[in-house]
């Protein structure tokens, strides 16, 4: 430990200490968000949270979640009062007064995409300040110092400019985003930085980008290929006479008719696998760019993210959801953070003895446009 | 006994460390930089629960911002001897206030959902302009019958005219109605907001009788008489409303038909027993027998299932979401021996009638 013999400060380390009892928690939120008709949702989530928030220590001295569920129930209320609500009203009226072909509830629904993408930015922005601002290490709470609305326009002009661009802007959209965010954000007094450039993922990006510009292509071929043996007259006959009752097809349309729905189903899985997979190669290389681009007092840091193990973090975390109904969406949460503690390193050192409690305002409830939006943060 | 502590003052993050030792009054704890001072052992509350390998973290509530942290097992356990309400668990107090705010959560929303689907849609009903339950009316009969084509002859037309008029005599106020056959295979007849009715082919080629017809037309008389349909369509809307408000988003689709329908089925019953009681006194004014429709009734009981899970069974349709039942029959009486009783149509006319749909 450093005092005041003037050293630059501690090293920083990092590690996920489990502690039992995350699945007891899943079982009984489970059981009050059903008893309760998922209005326990809130208190379910914040108690999660606080369970892997204990488990994260930082040189030895777990992290502390002082978030409330009623401050996500009062944030989620307010999000219907004001936005849910009175536009649900309007729009059925609407429906019965003037019809449901009426101009005005196309201009109504053009009005709510516009909001929605207008603040989703704010959105993730508030349900981040919200989170950081309830968690403590060693007594001091962090916070995002800057403006949600000026984060989510920037956001909107994002979402736009990458549409326009192919997603060719992604990797220099995603650098100034995250050079938003990181640069509003503070560990009690300690201001976080960040300073890049995007040109080093752009080979990254382009290789992911034309890889699945090529699945997809092939994914067309095949499905168009597909259609077009499924209503040629021979592969329909195939069918019909497998679908025939008591009928006993031989080895040959077996083999036509599995060929078929192999193709079938493959295109299908590529598609909606094999895509999503190629783009974990662009996130995991922006993920530790990123980290590198990242400073805290004398410290920066280095994110081991790897395609391979984003993949695989991903694909169990589906499994699990798939398995346990949702039941076990605690394990994929601390999956998710485990994932971080043991892969981020902190190079350098920072001064903590010198951090002092953050100044900024505690907002009184939180992520209410996060959970309308369902945006699903931890 | 006394132990080595870490202190966080809540004001840096600098760790302080202390000594603490546990006496009846409560933590006595100081450090180099932590003057000495005292938590009475109440006011302490336990971060998160006490786990082996864990520190134990706590407050108190003389200095919320402050943390204590111990990692020594034994001193904790002494502690938890001496101050049980640190081993976390169950707290009553806390239990109780979020039960209370669920449960008034929920007591509103039961509330809601008792005066969207009970409560106001009969009252609303009746308020709605003509032009608004036209236009909707309208609209659901297009949808409902598809493409099906109307039936129209000019005898028929005459015939089903003469049939309303027959039923108007003897009842003062009829509502505004404008009643349509369409070309449909399967037996049916509904009501539909702005007094829109609609029969079907197969309803027609059931009737061995005109007094049938008349019978369930003055039914569907009386659903428009009492604004059911209205109601209906306000209920709807109430309970998109409520899903759409409890989803947080506009709401899916699936889920809100499931719910109207749900809603059309938790109406239906007064609202029968509602039409049938019109429909004897329409019938009885006008001196038509009110056996024919008990014996459509009937019939209708022994045909039950072949008509269920018709194209119409998911809106509103007397015959597939209002199931008709022997108590409803026992409802339908004759009328009293000395009522000289009138046909609701000449044979010829009811031949025109049944002609309608070629």
């Amino acid at each position: 430990m450093a005092d005041s013999l003037g050293n630059a400060g501690e090293h920083i380390r990092l590690e996920y200490v489990p502690r039992a009892g995350l699945g007891r928690l899943a079982i009984v939120n489970f059981l009050l968000n059903v008893v309760t008709l998922t209005i326990y949702r809130f208190w379910a989530k914040t108690n999660v949270r606080k369970h892997i928030w204990s488990c994260v220590h930082i040189n030895g001295q777990p992290l502390e979640y002082t978030g409330r569920g009623i401050e996500l129930f009062k944030g989620a209320l307010i999000v219907f009062g004001l936005f849910v609500l009175p536009f649900v009203l309007v729009a059925t009226f609407i429906n019965i007064a003037l019809g449901p072909e009426h101009p005005a509830l196309f201009a109504l629904y053009g009005l709510l995409y516009l909001l929605i993408f207008l603040l989703w930015g704010a959105a993730l922005y508030r349900a981040r300040r919200y989170q950081l601002s309830r968690t403590l290490w060693r007594g001091i709470r962090g916070t995002l110092v800057g403006s949600s609305m000026i984060y989510s326009l920037t956001y909107f002009g994002a979402m736009l400019a990458r549409g326009m661009s192919l997603g060719w802007t992604t990797p220099v959209l995603n650098t100034v985003l995250q050079e938003q965010i990181i640069g509003d954000m503070r560990f009690g007094d300690l201001a976080f930085k960040f300073k890049g450039r995007a040109g080093p993922l752009y080979p990254t990006y382009a290789l992911c980008w034309l890889l699945s510009l090529v699945a997809v292509v092939v994914f067309a071929f095949l499905f168009g290929a597909e259609v077009v043996a499924l209503f040629g007259a021979e592969v329909q006959k195939v069918f019909d006479d497998i679908f025939k009752p008591d009928s006993e097809p031989t080895s040959d349309q077996i083999w036509t008719a599995s060929t078929v729905i192999g193709i079938l189903v493959f295109s299908f899985l590529a598609m909606f696998l094999v895509v999503p997979m190629l783009w974990a190669i662009y996130s995991a290389k922006e993920l530790s760019t990123f980290a590198t681009y990242t400073r805290a007092g004398h410290a920066t840091f280095k994110l081991n993210a790897t395609a391979g193990s984003l993949i695989s973090l991903v694909l169990v975390n589906l499994l699990i959801l798939i398995f346990t109904l949702g039941i076990g969406r605690p394990f994929m949460q601390q999956r998710l953070i485990r994932y971080m503690c043991d892969r981020l390193e902190v190079v350098g050192t920072i001064d903590v003895e010198r951090i002092a409690q953050s100044q900024a305002a505690l907002d009184r409830s939180g992520e209410g446009l996060a959970d309308a939006f369902d945006l699903g943060v931890i | 006994m006394a132990t080595e502590a870490v202190y966080f003052d809540g004001e840096t993050a600098r760790d302080n460390k202390v000594v603490v030792s546990l006496e009846t009054s409560g933590l006595h704890f100081s450090g180099e930089r932590v003057p000495a001072q005292i938590w009475n052992l109440p006011g302490l509350t336990a971060i998160d629960p006490p786990h082996m390998g864990h520190p134990l973290r706590l407050s108190h509530e003389s200095q919320a911002g402050a943390r204590l942290s111990i990692r020594n097992d034994t001193f904790t356990q002494e502690l938890l001897i001496a101050a049980p309400h640190l081993k976390g668990g169950f707290h009553p107090k806390r239990a109780l206030r979020l039960f209370l705010w669920i449960g008034g959560g929920l007591t509103i929303l039961a509330g809601l959902i008792y005066l969207t689907l009970n409560f106001a849609p009969q009252r609303l009903a009746v308020l709605l302009p003509d032009g608004w339950s036209k236009r909707v009316g309208e609209q659901m009969e297009a949808s409902l019958v598809q493409n099906a084509k109307v039936c129209q002859t000019p005898d028929g037309d005459r015939a089903l005219a003469a049939m309303l008029a027959n039923l108007a005599d003897g009842t003062p106020y009829m509502p505004p109605l404008r009643v349509r056959i369409y070309d449909i295979p399967i037996m049916n007849a509904f009501a539909l907001p702005g007094g829109f009715i609609v029969l079907t082919r197969g309803l027609l080629r059931e009737a061995s009788d005109p007094g049938e017809v008349a019978g369930v037309l003055a039914h569907e008389i009386g659903h428009v008489a009492h604004h059911h349909p209205e109601a209906q369509m306000i209920r709807i809307a109430g309970m998109q409303v409520l899903i759409s408000v409890a989803t947080g988003t506009s709401g899916g689709n699936n889920a809100s038909s499931l719910a109207g329908l749900a809603a059309i089925l938790k109406s239906s019953r007064d609202a029968e027993r509602e039409a049938d009681a019109y429909a004897v006194g329409m019938l009885s004014a006008a001196r038509v027998d009110p056996m024919a429709l008990k014996t459509f009734f009937e019939k209708i009981l022994k045909e039950e299932g072949k008509s269920a899970g018709s194209a119409f069974s998911n809106l509103g349709t007397v015959f597939s979401t209002h199931p008709v039942t022997t108590e409803r029959i026992k409802q339908i009486k004759p009328l009293p021996a000395d009522v000289a009783l009138k046909p609701p149509l000449s044979d010829e006319q009811w031949k025109d009638l049944k002609a309608i749909c070629g």
